[in-house]
């Protein structure tokens, strides 16, 4: 019934990537972003006919996606507030280590202090390099709030990084 | 930190992630599978449950006094606004956001305006809510709409089992204007695109149940209907329009297309009057990346149905349209 659009698999080979890497930053999981990616696109299989007639089915995986995040991100609020203390006692107790690994992991741990609407938003603008506009779209809200989540997002993972490490430089 | 400095320390973050095998293919068909099978019911129980719910389906059309799923309604659990009495009726997505007994979220008209062209959403059902009130009005079938000069002779073939060039035995279950139910076009007997060449006999047709929807807050009538303000077109917002003026207001319930539990469950794809795409006829739709809560609020919209015209319902049919396109009606009964 599903598997009769052999350029699903093409557009599934092409994008998996990216979904599960924009997930994952979101998430901070690797395993819960590939299951929510796996969801998503398992989603778009089964409308496949209908979603590949858009301009971007991509972002219709994605947008699923995001919605995932959410859903999952209320089942899971407790397990990733204590990943996220993990983590930020992991990166604590590193400092002494190289920089660059110590870096992104005190990114993650900050990027996971944020709300997950800021932090959806800063990842689609970062990592995804979305316009404001599509990621209003993605998101269900206007672009004054994705602005004002983008301002908002900035300056506390700014915070929460010069709380962590003085010598990360000072945001403009 | 720089924008630039923070784009390079998150694509470094997750680049190992971006490395990793994509998985099979057959992994997500195996959970495709799965999803569609979790929502419908078995083969088996399908076949048995057919001829017994067959008989019943007419008791449970909208417009009989019974909920589209032919179940009882129980005023407790009506969200219209109490002085919206006897055939207020709430429409309202099915799956995501609700079912017979807990509608959830259900037409709304946006910030209440009684006018024309004013947006139709979903909103949180309630009982004090005036823009939530409807009521289903000129209840009948597609052919007493063609009859009455609304709809198309072009829709009343496809959804109203107008007889047109049909001859001998078909046409008697095929008769203009009341042959609601099955349709067994026999061998060699005409039909709409030439004789039937199917010994077994050709596609059988409904004469689809049509209603309009009226706003009717608190009970008053408005003379307003859900609608169209053009011939339908693909994505085309949902809003009010003046009732009984053409068959932009007119929703055929489309027997013919909706997954086979939802069938007897009584959620159906219901098709705008004034469509003219009889492959993939536009039908009312929430935008399927859409919540209710979203701001700002989503419009109803017409958009192709995605099922597949097999030409016989429900079973072919079963799993392949979108749950965003497929409604219930429960009747009120408060007051």
């Amino acid at each position: 019934m599903f598997v009769r659009h052999d350029d699903f698999a093409e557009f599934y080979q092409a994008s998996y990537a990216r979904v599960v890497a924009l997930v994952a930053a979101v998430t901070g999981d690797r395993h819960q972003a590939e299951d929510i990616a796996q969801e998503a696109f398992a989603r778009a299989l089964i409308r496949w006919p209908r979603i590949a007639r858009y301009d971007l089915p991509e972002a219709w995986v994605r947008r699923v996606a995001l919605r995932l995040t959410v859903d999952s991100s209320r089942r899971m609020r407790r397990a990733l507030h204590l990943s996220a203390r993990l983590a930020a006692r992991q990166a604590d107790s590193g400092r002494s280590q190289p920089r660059d690994p110590l870096a992104a992991t005190a990114l993650s741990v900050a990027l996971m202090h944020l709300p997950l609407p800021q932090r959806q938003v800063l990842v689609l603008y970062y990592l995804a390099d979305l316009p404001v506009d599509d990621i209003a779209r993605d998101c269900g809200v206007s672009v004054g709030t994705v602005r004002n989540r983008l301002a908002a997002a900035r300056h506390r993972l700014e915070r929460e990084l010069n709380e962590r490490d003085e010598e990360v430089p000072h945001a403009r | 930190m720089l924008d630039d400095e923070l784009r390079e320390q998150l694509a470094s973050w997750v680049r190992p992630v971006t490395s990793l095998p994509v998985p099979d293919i057959r992994v997500l068909r195996r959970r495709a599978r799965r999803r569609v099978m979790g929502r419908t019911a078995t083969a088996a129980a399908i076949i048995a449950v057919v001829a017994a719910a067959a008989v019943g389906l007419v008791s449970g059309l909208p417009g009989t006094g019974r909920p589209a799923g032919g179940r009882p309604v129980t005023g407790a659990t009506n969200p219209t606004t109490p002085s919206c009495t006897g055939t207020c009726v709430d429409l309202f997505f099915i799956k995501e956001f609700g079912h017979h007994h807990s509608p959830n979220f259900i037409l709304d008209v946006y910030q209440q305006h009684a006018r024309i062209g004013q947006p139709i959403i979903l909103h949180r059902a309630s009982t004090n809510d005036p823009a939530e009130d409807f009521r289903a009005v000129d209840l009948g079938t597609v052919a007493g709409f063609y009859a009455a000069g609304r709809v198309s002779a072009a829709f009343a073939l496809h959804y109203g089992c107008v007889a047109g060039g049909f001859h001998g035995a078909a046409s008697r279950a095929g008769d203009f204007p009341d042959c609601f139910g099955l349709a067994t076009i026999p061998y060699g007997h005409s039909t709409p695109t030439g004789a039937c060449k199917v010994t077994t006999g050709c596609q059988a047709q409904f004469n689809d149940p049509a209603f309009e929807i009226e706003y009717t807050p608190d009970g008053r009538d408005s003379g307003l209907c859900v609608g169209v303000a053009s011939t339908a077109v693909q994505e085309e917002g949902v809003t009010l329009q003046e009732c009984g003026a053409s068959s932009k207001t007119v929703w055929a319930v489309d027997l013919y297309d909706q997954p086979v539990e939802s069938f007897f469950r009584g959620y159906y794809p219901l098709i705008n009057g004034s469509d003219i795409n009889f492959s993939q006829p536009f039908v009312l739709n929430y935008p399927m990346s859409g919540y209710p809560t979203d701001k700002p609020r989503p419009q109803l919209q017409v958009y192709n149905l995605t099922g597949y015209s097999t030409g016989f319902p429900p079973i072919a049919n079963y799993s392949s349209v979108d749950d965003t396109e497929l409604w219930g009606a429960d009747v009120g009964h408060r007051g």
